[in-house]
């Protein structure tokens, strides 16, 4: 029996630009895991927002029908909607709008208008369900990514929603910690008859979950439910792509250090790095690796003054936390995993420019910037608004951002996110080409692993609170 | 006290001595706040604050009016003067007797104030720590690219008001689907009741203050 319907849905941002979801008709049955996948930035949370009724009330603009348990989801007010639809964001600390987890499970039974008597013993149920009673009382702010995803599946048991919305809800958390959620997801489906969507570009581990794949085609707009065949041959692809690691060869002790980390210990109410001593190396290509949420940002924020942490991590023999940060960013900088974060000003040119402007050296002309920007694709582009730029798009504008400011020591966290396999090695052999030729220090954070060994000369890896040179990538 | 009791008193206090000119009303109102202070054990840096951060508007008022006021009255320059004291510790007793969620609790409940401005507010006090840590991030990555931002400068501003955007949007998008609905009604887990003691301290408190500025003895 079908749960969840959509007939004939076409959905816009703004009604000039092209729809997101065009002429989309598609079923979701009563009790089933549904994976939806397909490439970043098709439009997967869009749908889910679609059917949780958070669209179009907050944005674009939808025709056509979307019921749940055959009622319009448009048409019901918000308090009785959580109770039929519920969701859970990819951005773990933006979903909250209260203090402690204990405070937001009230917060949401009282909008249920739950009776009082009875509130306690369903914030207690929906804590353990989601493991998360220990911490009940402490402040988000000082709960990883993780824990946070955890309060927010305690959430959705304590509103008894009968369907479940997962946006990319692992993308920033440990791999201990998204395995109990797919273990208590299951659990919600087989024993409490919960109708879940998970969307999600990574296939592992759903295979043997799962009782429907389906599939966004980006180029048109629309979802379908992939056959068995299909949904076999997708999880084989997958799992073919899965990086096949290549040799690569283990710093040796003479090399000059960049950064010298000495019982280096970085967290938030936990450590994430523990007592780490080790070198990273001078004019040289230092790939970064580790799961979802091991610690491998708060390095970077730790090495560019934006975290603190103990024990000492010294940049060329001087204690960073002791350096003037105007400074010491002439010498280290930071490609931000978030893009916003990167961006001053509104248009392409007019990044470009300001970066032209206070460049370090002269090493960046013009006319090698324009030859550039035609290498990554992003030619013609020169007034378009930053922020409207693809993911992948960016990426590559913030990498070139920073190689024109000519900084000695470049840290990029995930700048391959979102690019084809094309532009990826366009950016890397720029990367090479900056360590070899202009004598620069690089360290990339990196899940995207296709090929890095031919550019890289070391591989970091961040496990069990512990970095590591490992001889393989 | 119940927070909106205690609120409404505070401003009422605040807004007669505004009216009235007795410099023995402002002292008492002084030591009740710091006994009131006292009893909810308020850190001491907090009353040194209370003491300086006034003190310039305080003396230069005080100055004003003793010598440079067409009267150049002395009762009147130390009624300005302990009044901007008394204003200033009325604040610190609001503050050290509850909290701002308290505070928030009691105003929908009490006050029926419209669900949508309290949690709003809530939400918005929650943001601040967010909103320094992406001041922080905005200042490190202007600095990355050889600019200096200060904390006036318009580029971060534009940069904290997009991302506060952001936020915002991400925020009521969450809460609708925590099922928070606009001014609809709600249960309340822990309910708010005002004990008949409020009602005695705040008409003891009105009564006590209309007798000395309104006395003869004054």
């Amino acid at each position: 029996m079908s749960k969840i319907n959509l007939n004939d849905v076409t959905f816009h941002y703004e009604t000039t630009l092209p729809p997101v979801i065009e002429h989309q008709t598609l079923s979701f049955d009563d009790g089933t895991f549904n994976l939806l996948t397909g490439p970043s930035g098709t439009g997967k949370s869009t749908l889910l927002k679609l059917i949780a009724g958070l669209y179009p009330a907050f944005m674009g603009e939808a025709i056509g029908t979307i019921t749940v348990n055959d009622q319009p989801v448009v048409d019901l007010p918000a308090s009785k909607r959580a109770q039929l639809v519920a969701m859970m964001f990819q951005n773990p600390s933006q979903q909250f709008a209260m203090e402690t987890p204990r405070n937001e499970l009230i917060f949401t039974l009282e909008n249920l208008q739950v009776p009082a008597d009875k509130m306690d013993a369903r914030v207690s149920d929906a804590l353990d369900f989601a493991g998360v009673t220990d911490f009940a009382d402490r402040r988000f702010t000082t709960l990883s990514g993780g824990e946070q995803q955890k309060v927010s599946l305690a959430v959705i048991v304590a509103l008894n929603a009968e369907v479940i919305l997962l946006d990319e809800p692992f993308a920033n958390i440990d791999p201990d910690a998204r395995l109990f959620l797919l273990t208590q997801l299951t659990t919600l489906v087989k024993k409490y008859h919960k109708t879940i969507i998970v969307a999600d570009h990574d296939l592992s581990d759903y295979e043997p979950l799962i009782d429907q794949l389906y599939i966004f085609d980006g180029e048109r707009h629309q979802v379908h439910q992939a056959d068995a065949g299909e949904a076999q041959t997708r999880f084989a692809a997958f799992e073919q792509r899965q990086h096949q690691p290549a040799p690569i060869a283990l710093p040796v002790a003479e090399l000059s250090p960049e950064f010298t980390l000495d019982g280096f210990t970085v967290g938030h109410q936990t450590p994430l790095i523990n007592d780490a001593s080790l070198n990273i190396p001078q004019d040289k290509f230092v790939v970064l690796t580790g799961a979802n949420g091991t610690g491998k940002s708060t390095l970077f924020d730790a090495l560019v003054k934006l975290q603190t942490y103990t024990g000492s991590l010294q940049w060329q023999g001087q204690e960073i936390s002791k350096l003037r940060a105007r400074k010491y960013a002439q010498h280290v900088a930071l490609v931000f995993q978030q893009a916003a974060s990167q961006f001053l000003t509104i248009t392409v040119a007019e990044e470009i420019a300001l970066s032209l402007k206070y460049q370090q050296t002269a090493a960046w002309t013009q006319s090698r910037i324009d030859a550039t920007l035609a290498s990554l694709d992003l030619a013609g582009r020169d007034d378009q608004v930053v922020y409207s730029l693809s993911e992948g798009q960016k990426k590559k504008l913030q990498v070139l951002l920073m190689l024109i400011m000519d900084v000695p020591t470049l840290l990029l966290d995930e700048p391959l996110t979102g690019l084809d396999l094309v532009s990826a090695h366009t950016v890397l052999k720029l990367l090479r080409h900056a360590v070899l030729e202009e004598h620069h220090t690089v360290l990339m954070i990196t899940h995207q692993l296709t090929d890095v060994s031919q550019y890289a000369d070391y591989h970091l890896h961040l496990n069990h609170h512990q970095l590591s040179y490992e001889a393989s990538l | 006290m119940n927070p909106t009791i205690l609120l409404i008193l505070v401003l009422f206090v605040g807004v007669e001595i505004s009216f009235t000119s007795v410099i023995w009303a402002n002292v008492i109102i002084i030591a009740i706040s710091v006994l009131v202070m006292l009893r909810h054990r308020a850190p001491i840096l907090s009353y040194v604050r209370l003491l300086l951060v006034p003190l310039i508007p305080a003396v230069g008022i005080w100055f004003s009016i003793r010598y440079f006021s067409t009267a150049q009255s002395v009762h009147f320059a130390w009624v300005m003067a302990t009044r901007i004291y008394a204003y200033a510790f009325l604040g610190g007793l609001f503050t050290f007797s509850t909290t701002t969620e308290k505070t928030l609790a009691s105003l929908e409940q009490n006050a029926h104030i419209p669900s949508t401005f309290v949690y709003g507010m809530l939400g918005a006090f929650n943001f601040v720590p967010k909103i320094r840590s992406e001041v922080k991030i905005i200042r490190a990555s202007a600095q990355m690219r050889g600019i200096n931002l200060h904390f006036w400068s318009p580029q971060l501003l534009f940069k904290a008001i997009v991302a506060a955007l952001n936020w915002s949007e991400n925020l009521a998008e969450a809460m609708t689907s925590h099922g928070f609905t606009e001014n609809a009604p709600r249960t309340h887990r822990t309910v708010i009741h005002i004990p008949w003691w409020n009602y005695a301290i705040t008409a003891v408190s009105v009564i006590g203050l209309q007798l000395i500025l309104f006395s003869p003895l004054k």
